[in-house]
């Protein structure tokens, strides 16, 4: 249920979320996951990286410090 | 013709004859009146304010206390999937949010982002700071391309409900009602995960001049939501 205040009136009320709302959650979802994957697709990068040169994250950050 | 020094009110000249006595002091009786008009009125608790630089042109306002917080709406939310603020007035400079002792049903780090006024379209931009693993900051935009939510405001990872352990954070609307420009707001957040403690700053737009009259706090998964929201007007 989502709680919903009317600021205006003071009533605090409890509802379920109507269609064209849970709609627009789903489009929400689907945009947070491609973010995160193309983060989790840069972090993934940049380990390789990493290891190919034979650092680790915190001897990476001495080298740009 | 004689005249008050400071209004220029017409009073009798000493010489003039006293059968027009009755017509002088109705001349004068009618300027005072008219001098004083925009005195008459007000409404108990307002403040007489000059209108403009002419000589007694004044009105009567409300000013609204100054420097002060006005709580305008308070959600207890127990396992909710939602919370959202409604028919938000215009009568403040800001808007304050502070959100108290908030956890949610499921571990490992989540978030709630925020939306303002129902807006789902690519208007927002914003970037957090953060120290949380679980999210490696990412609802972060680290991009330059326009989100449809302002994203991640409230974190927690956990589902103590120790107070010691929730998420505790604020959040700034400024000048919300400013029409002439996009809308600014920061915010941050800290809870105890119990080994370390995680916070989260950020900042962002909401690129869209109306003024703020609905927030709502979505979460980013399926957890559900427990704890206090305030939201203040701020003059």
């Amino acid at each position: 249920m989502i709680v919903v205040a009317n600021v205006e009136t003071g009533e605090v009320i409890e509802r379920e979320y109507t269609k064209a709302e849970l709609a627009v959650l789903k489009a929400d979802q689907e945009q947070i996951a491609l973010i995160e994957a193309e983060q989790a697709a840069k972090k993934a990068e940049k380990e390789a990286l990493l290891a190919k040169l034979g650092l680790t994250a915190e001897e990476a950050a001495i080298l740009f410090a | 013709m004689a005249n008050t020094t400071n209004f220029g009110w017409e009073t009798p000249d000493d010489t003039d004859l006293v059968k027009d006595g009755a017509s002088a002091m109705r001349t004068l009786g009618n300027a005072i009146d008219t001098s004083m008009a925009d005195l008459k009125g007000g409404t108990t608790g307002q403040t007489l304010q000059k209108a403009s630089n002419t000589d007694m042109d004044f009105s009567w306002v409300s000013v609204s206390a100054s420097g002060g917080l006005t709580l305008l709406a308070t959600v207890n939310a127990a396992n909710a999937t939602g919370v959202q603020f409604t028919s938000i007035s215009g009568s403040y400079k800001h808007l304050l949010m502070i959100w108290e002792n908030v956890y949610f049903d499921s571990t490992g780090d989540k978030y709630l982002y925020m939306r303002l006024n129902n807006d789902s379209t690519s208007n927002y931009g914003t970037t957090v700071t953060c120290n949380a693993a679980g999210y490696d900051c990412s609802h972060t935009n680290t991009t330059s391309t326009p989100l449809n939510q302002y994203r991640g405001v409230i974190l927690s990872g956990h589902n103590s409900t120790n107070p010691l352990n929730n998420c505790y954070g604020n959040m700034w609307i400024y000048d919300y009602t400013n029409t002439t420009r996009v809308n600014y707001a920061w915010d941050s957040a800290s809870y105890d995960a119990g080994t370390t403690a995680k916070h989260s700053f950020g900042n962002g737009i909401y690129d869209n001049s109306a003024a703020i009259t609905q927030i709502d706090f979505i979460r980013n998964s399926t957890q559900t939501i427990t704890g206090t929201f305030k939201l203040y007007g701020v003059n």
